[in-house]
């Protein structure tokens, strides 16, 4: 689950890391309300989860009340990549004397929490980190413990800056890693980090992510689900049922449902090399019911345009004959001339075959998913 | 003598009494596995097909000699039964389940390791060694035995490449699921390393999909340690829109790494063979076998 900025920064604020003051609104006056009880010049950034915001003109300064209002008006209503734009953040401008990065992600290849900062911090630290290295610390952070050693970190930091900057920087340290273990999150990251005229570090801009297959327990983090404003009906309904759906461009005309992603993504991929366009990845998961399996079609099919699906399962974790069923009581509710071939194997295979043939729908029984697909094809052809 | 698991393999099955337990349960012993014992807290006492329950494993291991612990609880649930079986010392844990949260997967891998614990998974459908035995939920009947050695991060692309070449007369050796996750246990240099020297073992496909570093990991060892057997690799997701990423944190990690494209140049650099479609791994089994 990616957090909105000024989710990511309530969530850091309740584990004392400071934060710029300021709110969101959605109204041109509650931004001039939160402009006047700041008392002083403010930034309005747009609430998107893409990370062009800046670049598309998503972040303005005010100074003024007609400034924020100005402001506010260019910003509402903007879309940013796909994203519109529904909240605007207004807070404080600060006093920035310097920019530095803190970030915490999960390293694939060490399999284990990174902890990593550098001095230079703002839009380009990718680049530093390919071209200089050196000057970005990664710290391996033990997932079963809590104490870090920081002196790699405090070494690079240098006499320059006071005892008071490094005292701040150690207590937010601790305070990133136990926010991101105890939040379950993927990403935690504080770019830039801010020193402030007045010898301050405030986390200017948050970006969070928390592990979706941990949500169950955090329900206090109180993210409301407003993900799904962007999703259509189908994307809603796919989710509230647990299916994996993502649908894919405009043109795809060949509906693709398959258990497991491996074979999910395999079958897209091989509709494409053999000249189709896949509609959609589906995967059911493990485990799956006949509702979900009955609601997996009837969402796949809801597609304008769709001319055939092809449905990819085995009974592994999951059960031919209960998936066969919810195919089944599908069919009663989608379009006749929709062609669908099911290749279908594994635990109570038998049973599932026995369904689908008395509806007369093609299986593929011991032939490879390709073949599958080559035999949808030629039937959309009319071969 | 197969790796990782035989005919001789003692199973202890964790979650024994839920829906996914007591089915796999009753799928193993058809399997002719010897399933030792089952566990599930506050049900000892009871059996499952003829399995006795207990509450804890180390109740479970006392009584029995396990070799191996197939671990089927739900997710929320997953973090304590797998250190129990981790502190119990059983040589070989499978995780099944999937939807692990990471920092879960994390901490289960890093005691694993701390103990000397062979760990598969999480989000595995297992390990089978056709016609000997198998601590997994894969259909036993699509699996033949064999000479082909499949590692795989998906369980239906390994349950559909192994019935593709059982039903073509190729059969397997061993298969291993080392699951879809990014904390697995089990990576592709690890099992790498065991087939390396299986002298059952003659050709190996390894079956990749998009995310995380596991098969540009395994391209470099391939590399590095002169791999000495002949090896074709699938890779899922190529036509699979990219995700959007938050914030930076994880491109300074993986840069690039972690498409279809970086996986297959990585492996194809090393020499390893691309198959770009499902059946061109049945027809480069078929030449090198």
């Amino acid at each position: 689950m990616d957090c909105f900025e000024y989710e990511g920064k309530s969530i850091f604020m309740r584990y004392g890391i400071p934060i710029p003051q300021g709110r969101i609104t959605d109204q041109q006056k509650g931004a001039v309300d939160i402009f006047n009880e700041l008392g002083k010049p403010c930034v309005l950034k747009a609430q998107v989860l893409s990370g062009k915001r800046g670049k598309a003109g998503g972040i303005k300064i005010a100074e003024t009340r007609e400034e924020v209002e100005e402001a506010f008006d260019m910003i509402s209503g903007m879309e940013i990549g796909e994203e519109k734009v529904r909240r605007i953040l207004v807070e404080e401008k600060l006093d920035i004397k310097e920019e530095f990065y803190l970030g915490m992600t999960i390293d694939p290849f060490l399999k284990a929490p990174l902890l990593m900062f550098s001095l230079e911090g703002g839009m380009d630290i990718e680049e530093l980190a390919e071209k200089h290295p050196e000057k970005l610390v990664k710290i391996k952070v033990n997932p079963n413990a809590s104490t870090v050693d920081y002196s790699e970190i405090l070494a690079k930091i240098g006499l320059e800056n006071k005892d008071k900057m490094k005292d701040q920087l150690l207590r937010m340290m601790d305070q990133l890693v136990t926010l991101f273990h105890e939040t379950d999150a993927t990403t935690a990251e504080i770019n830039p980090l801010v020193l402030t005229g007045q010898g301050e570090l405030i986390a200017a801009d948050s970006k969070l992510v928390i592990d979706d297959s941990a949500m169950f327990r955090q329900k206090d983090l109180n993210l409301e689900d407003r993900r799904d404003e962007d999703q259509d009906e189908g994307e809603k309904r796919a989710e509230a049922l647990g299916l994996a759906f993502v649908p894919l461009d405009e043109t795809g005309d060949i509906g693709t449902i398959a258990g497991g992603a491996g074979l999910a993504l395999a079958t897209m991929d091989a509709v494409r090399y053999y000249g189709g366009k896949p509609a959609n990845f589906l995967d059911v998961g493990g485990g799956v019911t006949e509702e979900q399996m009955r609601e997996a079609v009837r969402i796949v099919a809801a597609k304008k345009g769709l001319k055939a699906m092809i449905i990819n399962v085995f009974g592994g974790i999951n059960n031919c004959e209960t998936m066969a069923k919810g195919i089944d009581q599908a069919l009663d509710e989608v379009d006749k001339s929709m062609i669908l071939v099911v290749k279908m194997r594994g635990h109570s295979q038998e049973e599932g075959w026995s369904i689908l043939e008395k509806r007369g729908i093609p299986i593929v029984k011991h032939g490879t998913t390709e073949e599958a697909v080559k035999m949808l094809l030629s039937r959309i052809r009319g071969e | 003598m197969a790796v990782l698991v035989n005919d001789q393999t003692k199973v202890l099955i964790q979650g024994i009494t839920g829906k996914q337990g007591s089915y796999h349960a009753e799928k193993m012993l058809e399997y002719h596995m010897e399933v030792v014992a089952g566990v599930a807290p506050g049900r000892g006492g009871q059996r499952v097909s003829g399995v006795p329950v207990y509450h804890t494993v180390q109740e479970a291991a006392a009584k029995h000699t396990v070799d191996a612990s197939l671990i089927l609880v739900p997710a929320p649930f997953i973090l304590p039964a797998a250190m129990e079986a981790i502190d119990a010392g059983i040589p070989l844990v499978v995780l099944i389940t999937e939807h692990v949260p990471v920092h879960d997967a994390m901490k289960i891998r890093n005691r694993a390791r701390e103990k000397g614990i062979r760990l598969v998974g999480p989000n595995t459908i297992g390990v089978i060694s056709p016609g000997k035995g198998k601590v997994g939920i894969m259909p036993g009947y699509i699996y033949s035995e064999g000479r082909i050695g499949i590692i795989s991060r998906s369980g239906t692309l390994t349950h559909e490449i192994s019935s593709n070449l059982t039903y073509r007369g190729f059969g397997q050796s061993t298969c291993i699921g080392i699951g879809g996750d990014l904390a697995v246990g089990m990576d592709f240099v690890e099992a790498l390393e065991i087939f390396r020297n299986d002298e059952e073992t003659d050709v190996i496909v390894m079956i990749g999909e998009i995310g995380g570093v596991g098969e540009e990991m395994a391209a470099e060892y391939i590399r590095k340690s002169g791999y000495p057997k002949p090896m074709v690799a699938y890779i899922a997701g190529l036509t699979a829109p990219e995700g959007k990423k938050m914030g930076h944190a994880g491109a300074i990690v993986s840069g690039n790494m972690g498409s279809a494209k970086s996986k297959m140049e990585a492996l194809h650099k090393s020499g390893v063979t691309i198959a770009n479609t499902l059946d061109e791994i049945l027809k480069y089994v078929e030449k090198n076998q």
